[in-house]
């Protein structure tokens, strides 16, 4: 096939499996068929069966994600619609976004370590509790494979949206502002999702912590996770 | 006297509606007149929407470019797209920016922010190798971290934050 073809072709097939994944995650509501993990499979699938090889997928990428940007700086709109929130519950979102994103880096920088994985590894799943597109510029930052990232940070999401409701029930977390700020803290948007299910004060907080963990990791994760991964070697 | 939304006429003083087709039935215009004007309608409907999706994308395109240059400049260790979402978040705050002046777009781009992930996520088909052997280790790493962190997030918000609106569980 002529490289343009083929860049057509990749096009067209992501955008087909985003639209179906999507239509199939709507009617069942199954977290386990979060679109962009079906997606996933189902295009490296396609793209095995054709014989197309991961730099001819390249150029599709690039113009695929020439609004990635764009579209991120677009969830301040989100973020001010909650803005009262902001401002009546700063102390609570404050204490529970720095402290429980610091517990989350610290503890699965150090389980990788301890698990001996691979420093490159270590490096791309520890900016995971951000929302993706955040957490792969991370991972730039830090030097680690962006497409890694990308895959722990959605199983994150899914993992916190399956598990996470019931763990904060296990440990007496009934408040629903503390269980909003600590699902958005951890599992960011498809947490956000189960959060909004459970109730509006939850969704909202949810949505609010998501959006300041993603500020915070920012600032703070380029600093830290060297810090974590380096420390005592 | 004329009320467009409703395509009725009130006359007189008691205000009777009068259905427009009655009154039009003398001079009915040919078919072709109304088609071509709807179509031009029409036509002008979606350029309009067209150079409002190009508008709104592209200031929330000048925003993350301004910051990418910011950060590239500056040789800030920090993720221009957050740079971008706080200038946009202070432009609207102090009414510099309209949220009207963002939506539809800035709606739908969020709404599909999922689909951008999903050409990143493929390139895992060339590194995938290194994944599967020490997926289960990720998965663990995965689940005591995120409980870890939901522990500590929401049990210090529970000891000394302000009590929420019902208690759920």
């Amino acid at each position: 096939m002529h490289d343009g073809a083929v860049t057509a072709f990749v096009i067209a097939v992501t955008v087909v499996a985003y639209v179906v994944s999507r239509e199939i995650f709507l009617r069942t509501r199954l977290t386990l068929l979060n679109p962009v993990f079906v997606s996933t499979i189902a295009i490296i699938l396609v793209l095995f069966a054709f014989g197309i090889r991961g730099d001819q997928y390249q150029p599709g990428r690039e113009l695929m994600t020439l609004l990635l940007g764009p579209a991120t700086v677009a969830l301040a709109v989100p973020l001010y619609r909650h803005r009262r929130l902001l401002v009546t519950y700063w102390a609570s979102i404050a204490l529970g976004i720095v402290c429980g994103s610091v517990a989350t880096i610290a503890t699965v920088v150090l389980f990788a370590r301890w698990a001996s994985l691979d420093r490159m590894l270590v490096l791309a799943v520890a900016p995971k509790s951000v929302s993706t597109p955040v957490a792969i510029d991370i991972a730039r930052i830090l030097g680690t494979n962006m497409s890694i990232t990308a895959v722990l940070v959605v199983s994150t999401g899914m993992v916190g949206a399956i598990v996470g409701p019931r763990v904060l029930s296990a440990v007496r977390i009934s408040d629903p502002i503390a269980r909003g700020v600590a699902i958005g803290t951890t599992s960011h948007a498809t947490g956000t999702a189960a959060m909004l299910q459970e109730g509006e004060t939850q969704g909202a907080m949810s949505a609010v912590a998501m959006a300041l963990t993603a500020i915070f990791t920012a600032f703070v994760g380029p600093f830290l996770i060297p810090w974590l991964v380096g420390l005592g070697q | 006297m004329t009320s467009i939304d409703t395509g009725t006429v009130t006359v007189g003083r008691t205000g009777t509606a009068i259905p427009r087709p009655v009154l039009q039935r003398g001079w009915a215009r040919p078919v072709f007149i109304e088609s071509s004007r709807a179509a031009m309608r029409g036509g002008v409907h979606a350029a309009t929407t067209l150079v409002t999706w190009a508008g709104q994308v592209g200031l929330l395109g000048a925003i993350f470019a301004i910051s990418n240059v910011a950060v590239t400049r500056l040789h800030l260790r920090v993720p221009a797209n957050i740079i971008g979402m706080l200038l946009l978040f202070a432009l609207l705050c102090t009414g510099i920016v309209k949220e009207r002046w963002l939506s539809p777009a800035a709606g739908v781009l969020t709404k599909h922010l999922a689909f951008f992930f999903i050409p990143v996520a493929v390139g895992l088909m060339d590194c995938g190798g290194l994944l599967w052997p020490v997926a289960h280790w990720l998965l663990l790493a995965i689940v005591v971290s995120s409980v870890a962190g939901m522990a500590v997030s929401g049990g210090l918000i529970q000891l000394f934050g302000p009590r929420g609106r019902g208690e759920i569980r």
